[in-house]
């Protein structure tokens, strides 16, 4: 058929190089870690003729979670059944670091219960590869069919080549996603620390008590009325700036 | 202030359990015992957990709080008890 597979992969290759340098621009300017997951599905589609519907899961916390496909049933359906059941071809492309393809879901045996509910599903060919950093699986990217047989081998390859390069951009969104979450959490933590530290001033001054006494004050209000002690500073805080004292 | 002794701190054990109990993470609880002014860092905090630590009155009413504000977000009275001042 023309061209040689290492030429074709070679020019997939480029392409799917330029195609994720642009993506990791547009990450670090302004898109959310959701946003990469819903293009690199997108893209997941695109790249591999054929496909039904793409799916990327990632591990985090220890928990698998279906983060992005491309149809809003069929895929997270497929998915789940994995992590429910236990067993399906992207645990197994997790677990053993490689590539799985099945032509023809309804008679392949390696993952029975699994094939037996997708086959049900009217999931037919599927293709799942890890998402991998420094050798450690960090997801997976999986593209489905309804039809049998439709991924080759130049399929599996393309979608190594693609997970490759989507591993590398999901592991620096995933960081960078993590690090807005905790710093956004300490930010909110400090200023309810500072209003706390101002309530507890205060009430220093103004009962003459230590700072453990006047915490333990705040701890009383808040233990007697059932309100947190944020509330309680909030409260005494407001009822300090009143209009008389200007 | 009268020092009541080690007597009337109570026992770390029950915090652990607590803390257990409400299902937070220690990287979680140090949040919300940082928020009420708790003056150890993440690391310090989990030394006191572990007992590798002094745990002074005040330090430990303020874990004791964070946890109990929690466990009133459930609908319990604070269970944990606190300590007297030292």
């Amino acid at each position: 058929m023309g061209v040689p597979l290492s030429e074709d992969l070679d020019r997939v290759s480029e392409g799917l190089s330029r195609t994720f340098e642009r993506m990791s621009l547009v990450l670090f300017s302004e898109e959310t870690l959701q946003t990469a997951l819903d293009l690199m599905c997108g893209l997941a589609k695109e790249t591999i003729p054929g496909t039904a519907g793409a799916g990327i899961t990632l591990v985090r916390e220890g928990k698998h979670l279906s983060v992005a496909f491309t149809d809003h049933d069929l895929v997270p359906r497929a998915d789940d059944l994995q992590y429910k059941l236990e067993q399906g071809p992207c645990l197994s492309a997790m677990q053993d670091r490689k590539v799985y393809r099945l032509d023809s879901v309804s008679s392949d045996e390696r993952w029975p219960r699994w094939s037996a509910a997708a086959s049900a599903l009217g999931i037919e060919s599927c293709l799942s590869s890890p998402l991998l950093v420094r050798g450690s699986p960090i997801g997976a990217v999986k593209v489905y069919s309804f039809e049998p047989n439709r991924f080759t081998e130049r399929d599996e390859q393309v979608l190594a080549m693609f997970a490759e390069h989507a591993a590398i951009v999901l592991a620096n969104a995933v960081e960078y996603n993590n690090a807005e979450e905790l710093s956004a959490q300490l930010k909110q933590a400090l200023e309810t620390r500072d209003l706390i530290g101002m309530a507890k001033g205060i009430l220093m001054l103004q009962e003459n008590l230590d700072e453990e006494a006047a915490f333990n004050m705040l701890r009383g209000a808040s233990q007697h009325e059932n309100i947190k002690v944020r509330d309680i500073a909030r409260r005494l805080l407001e009822s300090i700036g009143s209009p008389e004292r200007e | 202030m009268s020092r009541c002794g080690l007597a009337h701190i109570p026992d770390r054990a029950l915090l652990n359990q607590a803390r257990k109990r409400t299902g937070l993470s220690l990287n979680q609880l140090w949040v919300d015992y940082f928020e009420l002014g708790g003056k150890a860092d993440p690391l310090e905090f989990e030394a006191l957990f572990d007992g590798l630590l002094r745990l002074d009155s005040y330090q430990y009413n303020v874990i004791a709080h964070a946890l109990n504000e929690c466990f009133t977000e459930r609908g319990e009275n604070h269970p944990v008890p606190y300590a007297d001042a030292e």
